[in-house]
């Protein structure tokens, strides 16, 4: 039955994981596996994944969650070879925002990555070579993306000389 | 050989129709179920407000009537602001009563302000 | 050139203390390059390093679709990339369906597959067009974009409008079922089509073979270190394709082939996407053969925006755009609006680490050869 073996590779895989870091990873669907870790314990499964097979960087993001206080980084790998796709999900400090860069294990594809991370959210990826401006020129406000940013109202600051009618329907 | 085909294309294109359109007098077919301009039929209307909550860019706002309207028509009705509108045509899918639907209208470049935006009824010697 | 300031803070000064040596903005104004410039250092004809210079594009979509409930959202995803519209709406639409768990009807999977497949050649027509145009081979540029009108053609009679579908492709569905008689004119489009391929291999000889071949080499290695996806990838050995590996929607039924090149230079990459357009003919005419009957949408009316629910969860969706590997990964918090949308556009990695990689050493009249080889869009990178 193909879906019984599909779970049974997800479910593989998942048992090396508790077994050499004792956390528990969930599958959600077939090829989809997420697992949450201390930030302490993330470049050891970084390299542990690389080892089995999951070569492909596809994704790192950021969620800001302003009222617990923290961001939530998601890492999504995956493998060629045995055709899952793993999340690795952990939690830094919102108020310094710090965490070891994955650049030695997945080269350039999550140097870039980082580098926009660190741009537009303001997270610190600590050996990055290269986290210089990617897409905004001369930005001197905070982070853009973060939630308690309130772009309109820094545009109606920094740029209006009048007010435009046309917006007001945003403003209500 | 080869300048033997070259020669009958040449022949061949000398004689035929040109292609080209001559717009603005000629214009090609435009199909059923294209996204033009809307076209809002107030009889029928009756100020659900959905259109406005759905559109993505705001482009629609409701408004009252002016004083010579106000007692047929007392509730409030879509202006909509043909600059903001990218006509995905969400507000013709949601009106619950199929007032506003979209024509083939596509010609709307116009060097006059006063009709970029698009009233319920024509007011103020507006044409929209 | 002058000596003005030129972007952001860096001055670029046109001469160094060398003297062959000078700097060389290849710039967004450029009619060979979009919105999108490659700072390079340049020694006589050889390039010494290149920079690529992203941002003129920048909309943040990813915070503006945090305002907007998944109907309007669909509306703009379509902008996320110019050249293919229906590819990103269709990744948009899997990913709310996804966290909705709303069961796709299967008439709605069939036309899915079929608009995307359409969306794929007329992406692969204007590659064709642009690089044409960067190696200077004209004709192939106006053959290009004359057949590819015949495409946008049908793109007017399904979905309404010729370039921007506003979101056809929308969460439970498609928007609106095929009208009547469409069937015959896609296959009409087909074979119009086919005649278009059938020019592009005549013109090999001519234009192609001698500016391309042996440029821009790739290694699988470096490949797979630089992040590579999609034709880029398939060009240097390496057989994988999402449609196959991690398939969605309908593509596990459907029969077609994979074609993969060894060379990994700009003429290899050129022949993937020659094959892949066969390729996606084939895969148009299965889907017309076995379309069902049924419902195009569910539910079939659009919920009121106050009134709409998507239950909490994330979920990211892999899917195969005409350029590469596009992902989607989106977090709901049980509002209306999504709480974190994150886009992974394939030319992110192929505009910057990649780019970069392949235009060192290289000369500077090769540059469109390889920068158009890489079939690079800087919208679905700046996002």
């Amino acid at each position: 039955m193909p879906n019984n073996m599909e779970t049974r590779k997800e479910t593989g895989i998942i048992e090396q994981i508790r077994s050499k870091f004792n956390i528990e990873g969930k599958i959600q669907r077939d090829r989809r596996i997420w697992v949450t870790v201390d930030r302490g314990d993330l470049i050891a499964l970084c390299n542990f994944a690389k080892e089995i097979g999951f070569t492909h960087l596809s994704a790192i993001s950021v969620t800001d969650w302003p009222q617990d206080e923290i961001f939530e980084l998601t890492y999504h790998i995956w493998s060629y070879s045995e055709k899952i796709l793993l999340t690795i999900k952990t939690n830094i400090d919102r108020a310094t925002p710090t965490i070891d860069s994955v650049t030695p294990i997945w080269k350039e594809n999550a140097q870039i990555h980082e580098r926009e991370l660190h741009e537009l959210f303001g997270v610190e990826f600590v050996g990055n070579g290269d986290l210089a401006q990617l897409f905004l020129e001369s930005w001197d406000g905070p982070p853009p993306f973060l939630k308690d940013f309130n772009w309109r109202e820094y545009t109606r600051r920094e740029f209006y000389k009048e007010e435009n009618e046309r917006e007001k329907a945003y403003w209500q | 050989m080869g300048m033997i085909q070259t020669v009958g294309v040449l022949v061949n294109t000398l004689f035929s129709k040109p292609i080209t359109v001559k717009f603005p007098y000629e214009a090609i077919e435009i199909p059923e179920g294209f996204r033009g301009e809307q076209e809002f039929d107030i009889d029928n209307c009756i100020s659900c407000d959905l259109c406005s909550q759905i559109c993505p860019n705001k482009a629609i706002e409701m408004v009252n009537m002016p004083e010579e309207y106000k007692e047929k028509y007392p509730k409030k009705y879509p202006k909509i602001d043909l600059r903001k509108c990218c006509f995905c045509a969400l507000c013709q899918d949601i009106c619950p009563k199929k007032c506003l639907t979209m024509t083939k209208n596509v010609f709307l470049s116009t060097p006059d302000p006063t009709t970029v935006v698009k009233y319920p009824i024509p007011i103020g010697g507006g044409t929209r | 050139m002058s000596e003005k300031k030129l972007i952001g803070n860096e001055q670029i000064s046109p001469f160094t203390e060398e003297g062959t040596e000078y700097n060389f903005y290849f710039g967004p104004a450029h009619p060979g390059s979009g919105n999108f410039g490659v700072k390079l250092k340049v020694d006589g004809e050889r390039i010494l390093s290149a920079r690529s210079d992203p941002g003129y594009l920048h909309r943040g979509f990813e915070k503006l679709m945090e305002y907007r409930v998944p109907m309007q959202n669909s509306v703009i995803s379509d902008r996320v990339c110019v050249l293919e519209p229906l590819n990103w709406n269709l990744l948009h639409a899997e990913a709310v369906d996804e966290l909705t768990g709303v069961e796709v009807p299967e008439r709605a999977k069939y036309i899915r597959v079929l608009m995307a497949e359409l969306s794929r050649l007329q992406s692969h027509l204007i590659w064709y067009g642009a690089i044409s145009i960067g190696i200077g081979f004209d004709t192939g540029f106006k053959l290009a974009f004359g057949y590819r009108d015949y495409i946008l053609d049908l793109f007017e009679l399904i979905t309404g409008g010729r370039v921007y579908p506003a979101g056809y492709i929308c969460p439970g569905g498609v928007r609106g079922d095929l009208p009547d008689g469409c069937v015959e004119r896609i296959m009409k489009v087909l074979d119009q089509t086919e005649e278009m391929i059938q020019k592009i291999e005549a013109f090999d000889n001519i234009a192609f073979s001698m500016r391309t071949k042996g440029i821009g080499t790739l290694k699988l290695e470096d490949a797979l270190r630089l992040g590579a996806t999609g034709p880029v990838l398939r060009a240097s050995g390496m057989k994988t394709d999402t449609r196959k590996d991690d398939p969605y929607e309908i593509y596990s039924e459907l029969d077609f082939a994979i074609p993969v090149e060894q060379a990994g230079d700009a003429y290899a990459r050129c022949m993937i996407r020659n094959r892949e357009m066969k390729e996606s003919i084939k895969i148009i005419k299965q889907v017309l053969e076995r379309m069902p009957e049924g419902k195009v949408r569910e539910p079939s009316k659009i919920m009121p925006p106050k009134r709409v629910r998507v239950p909490e969860g994330e979920v990211y969706v892999r899917n195969e755009v005409a350029r590469g590997e596009g992902s989607m990964y989106m977090r709901s918090i049980g509002e209306k609006e999504p709480y974190r949308v994150k886009i992974r556009g394939p030319d992110f990695l192929h505009m910057i680490p990649v780019l970069e990689h392949l235009l060192k050493g290289a000369h500077v009249a090769d540059i469109p050869a390889i920068y158009w080889s890489l079939n690079i869009c800087p919208a679905d990178m700046d996002r």
